[in-house]
């Protein structure tokens, strides 16, 4: 069987071995069968069918200098690949992880073919071209789109960036524009400066939770200094302060179990008043913000529920990373007040950093639910120096 | 009287402070829903509305404004770090008379346009 019409056969059993693949890269592991094949089959069809359309002389030519393609099947190849790289990225994979599904696919197809038909054939050495003609072009446009789709969400968050930071900068320059007016006023003086100081503590959070983002984001791990601590006393103190600056919106807490354990108590505490923020935030005020802690037998689970508009599906996965999350047109991000919009990312990397994870559901009957879950005793991590040496050599 | 919409209370009720003492009497709040309340009660000489706020835009603020019989004369500058070429060009649309950028302009300055925008002069220096 020539291999173009052996891949339109066989489309079943060559996604069955890129799943296996795709699974066993890190940001793949969570994910069900739907997202993880995502675009594949479309990508094995249209390549098929590229292959089997006519090409010139002049055409294999350009193609092999990764020159404009042409031809309607050769489109719908350059169009699955696009959408496939930005579904990845979307999921969490980076570029050498969506390289490497490529080889993986590469691979399969041909084990998988090579198996179907041991006697080789002279026509194999065209079909075995064109097949790697095919798939080269379809990285080459997977790569292109992963690359501008990065390039397009930076430019989004950092122009976030500076926007959320200008605004407490902005009430710091005005409150000390204003204190030489003031001076013979001892309220208003005390007033300007405690308008800095709560700014300055703003700036200082935002510029906290962005070294967090980019040292975690460079691979450098989130430090921990695990101590003996009480979650039941820490959930308690933080529902306290969040009822103080919500007076209107109720702020329900549970808690259930043994929750004495070691961790990090500055971190956990980052995490939770993370979701609380966004719960109170995004959830609708006609339904109750609860925090549940309990304890099982094994480990601690920390759920944060709020009522109202469930995120939407396509979003969920997607939710954690604030360079994806909010860098489309149709759905801008709105962060809250005092925040980089980076609240979910952090509280992720710190379940990770204590050795649990965080998840979400949300529907319009349930609600939403972020539940992190760790165990009862974390190991410490020193973290790394974004910038040493050593680490920049592992890159 | 000058309304101050921003929903970072800090930079409202700074603004607010620096008008004051360059002689204007000002109020801030710090949502689009607090500022439509208020101006049923009271017109103000100049609204000066952020953008980017959390529960109701400024834009939509704007719209609002502009789309109701008896507020849609009330003047209305944007005061925002929104730089795109299309938020500008959309509040200018929707009747903003002016958009100024957070940062971009001294606030001496800042104080001049809005008191010249308000119509009000100044009473005290």
């Amino acid at each position: 069987m020539r291999l173009a019409d052996f891949i339109l056969a066989n489309v079943e059993p060559i996604l069955a071995g890129w799943e296996v693949f795709a699974r066993s890269i890190g940001a793949g592991e969570h994910l069900d069968q739907l997202a993880l094949r995502d675009h594949a089959p479309q990508i094995l069809q249209a390549t098929a069918r590229d292959m089997k359309s006519p090409q010139t002389a002049a055409e294999r030519v350009n193609k092999s200098e990764g020159r404009s393609h042409t031809g309607e099947d050769s489109e719908a190849l350059d169009g699955a690949s696009t959408a496939h790289a930005v579904e990845r990225l979307g999921l969490g994979f980076d570029m050498l992880e969506v390289m490497s599904e490529y080889r993986a696919l590469r691979a399969s197809v041909l084990q998988l073919w090579h198996a179907s038909s041991p006697a080789a054939h002279e026509r194999d050495v065209d079909d075995l071209t064109r097949f790697n003609e095919s798939i080269d072009q379809s990285l080459s446009k997977a790569v292109a789109s992963y690359t501008q789709r990065v390039d397009q969400a930076r430019d989004m968050f950092l122009a976030i960036l500076s926007h959320d930071l200008r605004n407490p900068l902005g009430a710091i320059a005005m409150s000390a524009h204003v204190l030489p007016m003031v001076s013979n006023d001892k309220a208003e003086i005390v007033e300007c400066g405690l308008r800095i100081t709560r700014s300055a503590s703003v700036m200082e959070r935002m510029i906290s939770d962005l070294l967090d983002y980019t040292r975690t984001r460079l691979g450098a791990g989130m430090p921990v200094n695990p101590a003996p601590m009480d979650l039941a006393v820490l959930g308690r103190e933080l529902i306290e302060e969040f009822r103080a600056a919500h007076p209107k919106r109720m702020i329900e807490f549970h808690t259930e179990g043994e929750l004495k354990g070691r961790w990090d108590s500055d971190r956990i505490r980052q995490a939770i008043s993370n979701l609380v923020g966004n719960a109170i935030q995004h959830g609708s005020a006609d339904f109750p913000v609860t925090l549940s802690i309990s304890g099982t037998r094994s480990e601690v689970v920390i759920g944060v529920h709020s009522g109202g508009n469930p995120i939407p599906p396509g979003e969920l996965p997607k939710i954690f990373d604030p360079l994806i999350r909010g860098s489309s047109a149709d759905h801008p991000q709105k962060n809250r007040p005092g925040s980089i919009g980076m609240g979910l990312y952090i509280a992720r990397e710190v379940a990770k950093s204590h050795g649990g994870r965080i998840d979400v559901t949300s529907t319009v009957k349930d609600g939403t639910t972020f539940t992190i879950r760790v165990p009862y005793e974390s190991a410490p991590r020193a973290g790394q120096p974004i910038l040493d040496v050593e680490h920049i050599a592992k890159m | 009287m000058i309304l101050i919409v921003d929903d970072q209370k800090d930079m409202g009720a700074g603004l607010e402070r620096l008008l004051r003492y360059a002689g204007h009497e000002s109020v801030s709040v710090t949502g689009g829903a607090e500022a439509l309340a208020m101006l049923h009660l009271r017109k103000p000489s100049l609204l000066v509305l952020d953008v980017n706020m959390p529960e109701m835009d400024g834009l939509t603020v704007l719209k609002t404004i502009k789309e109701h019989a008896e507020l849609k004369d009330v003047r209305i500058v944007m005061y925002s770090t929104d730089t795109h070429p299309e938020t500008i060009t959309e509040a200018k649309r929707l009747g903003a008379v002016d958009f100024l950028i957070k940062g971009s302009i001294g606030f001496e300055k800042l104080v001049d346009r809005i008191c010249e925008l308000a119509g009000e002069p100044k009473t005290a220096d």
